[in-house]
């Protein structure tokens, strides 16, 4: 799978999230101050030759590893809170005669969801493609809108995608299907 | 490939036609859809489906992408192509049925803010385009490719748009050859029909199906073949059960030479699936 790439010069634009646009501020700052402490680049080069610097220890990671941290962390949280949505989706189908519990279990995906689109800006184009998808599935809605059918589909690519970060064009297919089998009103809201 | 081993027993079998995968973007059917469908264990479908599928949404999807883009306004785009398609100089003017091509982004625009509703449309829209023809391919348990035009499965995305095909790329010479009786009996059926069920696709498929019994080469070109589109589809679903559909008169004639029960989905959402056996 190809890597995902950043240019480190570029404006942040809308494809970069704020928490990698923070990295790479950090990682600017510290090669301006690198720069200015040792004289230009050549001599930072030769200082980090010459062993580690002792005291205030700056931090040794290339900007591409601290992106890549920042981005598997944000794909591990985002895994955490779609598993939540499966949960929340259990929680509706088990609870079918209690429509309190039905209903907070509804919000609670949909809170999970609103959360999932807000953190999916900059991640891949797919990921935020499907959680609008799903989102979309119950916008308008009430939980007795949708039979145990779609909810169950709703179910397994939610668990499905929260183990298939980052997500591919193949995946996101598979999932439309799944969901459109099952009766699901996929782009409902193009309409 | 062995096909014949895709054909599975006709009672439990049914064949999705290109309208159906349409109809399934339209407000309503879904639930129609998915009610009939339940009855059949085995679902199939053509290659074909798939381009006529692309042809149809995939480049209107493009065209609302590149809009919203262009414009970074939801309302102003859909104000835009809603006079854009039924302005006086477009063939769409007057033709009721063309407003099944308008996206209105309803509940985005009632659910979000500006700004937000016009990210998730772009999203959808960009899902729609990537997902392209597999959306058809991933639906059906098998596509029949007897034709093997290679525009149907052509790659799209957001950047890349869906190509109509120009250019023959595909096997429909051989495919004709290898169903001439079955074409031939569909050629028969439509000679036979009373002149109410007449239609202009109709008298084109029995008119090429008796040129291109001379010369099968004369179907090697992209612009005849949308001509024979029913009785290609209908070819590809020989041996299916019932064919599921929202072209009634076509397939009104059609089917009976397939032997098949056909289905068919009103263009009223209300309407339940009406049934048509073949004695």
């Amino acid at each position: 799978m190809k890597a995902r790439e950043f240019d480190l010069t570029a404006e942040p634009d809308e494809q970069q999230p704020q928490h990698i646009t923070d990295v790479n501020q950090r990682q600017l700052r510290i090669v301006a101050e690198k720069e200015t402490r040792s004289g230009g680049r050549g001599a930072a080069n030769l200082e980090s030759s010459l062993g580690p610097r002792t005291g205030d220890e700056p931090d040794q990671s290339s900007p591409s590893e601290h992106r890549d941290l920042a981005l598997r962390g944000s794909r591990q949280n985002t895994g955490h809170i779609l598993r939540a949505c499966v949960k929340a989706v259990e929680d509706i189908l088990s609870n079918a005669d209690d429509p309190v519990e039905q209903g907070n279990a509804f919000l609670e995906l949909n809170d999970n969801l609103a959360d999932l689109w807000s953190r999916s800006k900059g991640q891949e184009p797919q990921f935020e493609e499907f959680v609008n998808l799903i989102h979309c599935l119950i916008l308008k809605t009430s939980p007795g809108d949708l039979d145990d059918q779609e909810w169950k589909a709703i179910a397994t690519v939610l668990d499905k995608a929260s183990y298939a970060r980052p997500m591919n064009d193949d995946q996101v297919a598979e999932y439309v299907a799944i969901l459109a089998k099952a009766g699901c009103d996929v782009f409902r809201e193009l309409r | 490939m062995n096909e014949s081993k895709y054909r599975p027993p006709s009672s439990t079998s049914v064949f999705l036609d290109t309208s159906i995968f349409i109809s399934s973007h339209r407000y309503g059917f879904k639930k129609t859809i998915k009610g009939t469908l339940k009855g059949f264990q085995w679902c199939g479908t053509a290659s074909y489906a798939m381009l006529e599928y692309g042809n149809n949404i995939l480049p209107l999807a493009f065209y609302y992408y590149t809009n919203l883009k262009e414009t970074g306004d939801l309302d102003k785009t859909a104000d835009f192509i809603f006079h854009r398609l039924f302005s006086k100089k477009s063939k769409n003017f007057r033709d009721p049925h063309q407003k099944r091509r308008q996206w209105f982004f309803s509940i985005l625009r009632d659910s979000f803010g500006k700004d937000d509703a016009l990210r998730r449309a772009k999203a959808s829209l960009r899902l729609l385009l990537r997902v392209g023809t597999a959306y058809i391919r991933k639906y059906c348990d098998h596509v029949h490719d007897g034709i093997k035009c290679a525009y149907a499965s052509q790659e799209v995305g957001p950047e890349k748009r869906w190509k109509r095909p120009s250019k023959a790329n595909c096997e429909i010479d051989k495919f004709f050859v290898g169903k001439q009786k079955l074409f031939g009996s569909f050629r028969d059926a439509i000679l036979r029909a009373p002149s109410s069920q007449f239609t202009m696709q109709l008298s084109d498929i029995a008119d090429l199906v008796d040129k291109a019994s001379h010369d099968p080469m004369i179907l090697r070109d992209c612009k005849m073949c949308p001509r024979m589109a029913d009785a290609l589809i209908a070819a590809e679903s020989e041996g299916y059960g019932s064919f599921f559909t929202q072209n009634f008169k076509e397939s009104d004639v059609l089917c009976p030479a397939l032997r098949q029960t056909l289905l068919y989905l009103s263009q009223d959402p209300d309407q339940p699936v009406a049934t048509r056996y073949t004695p």
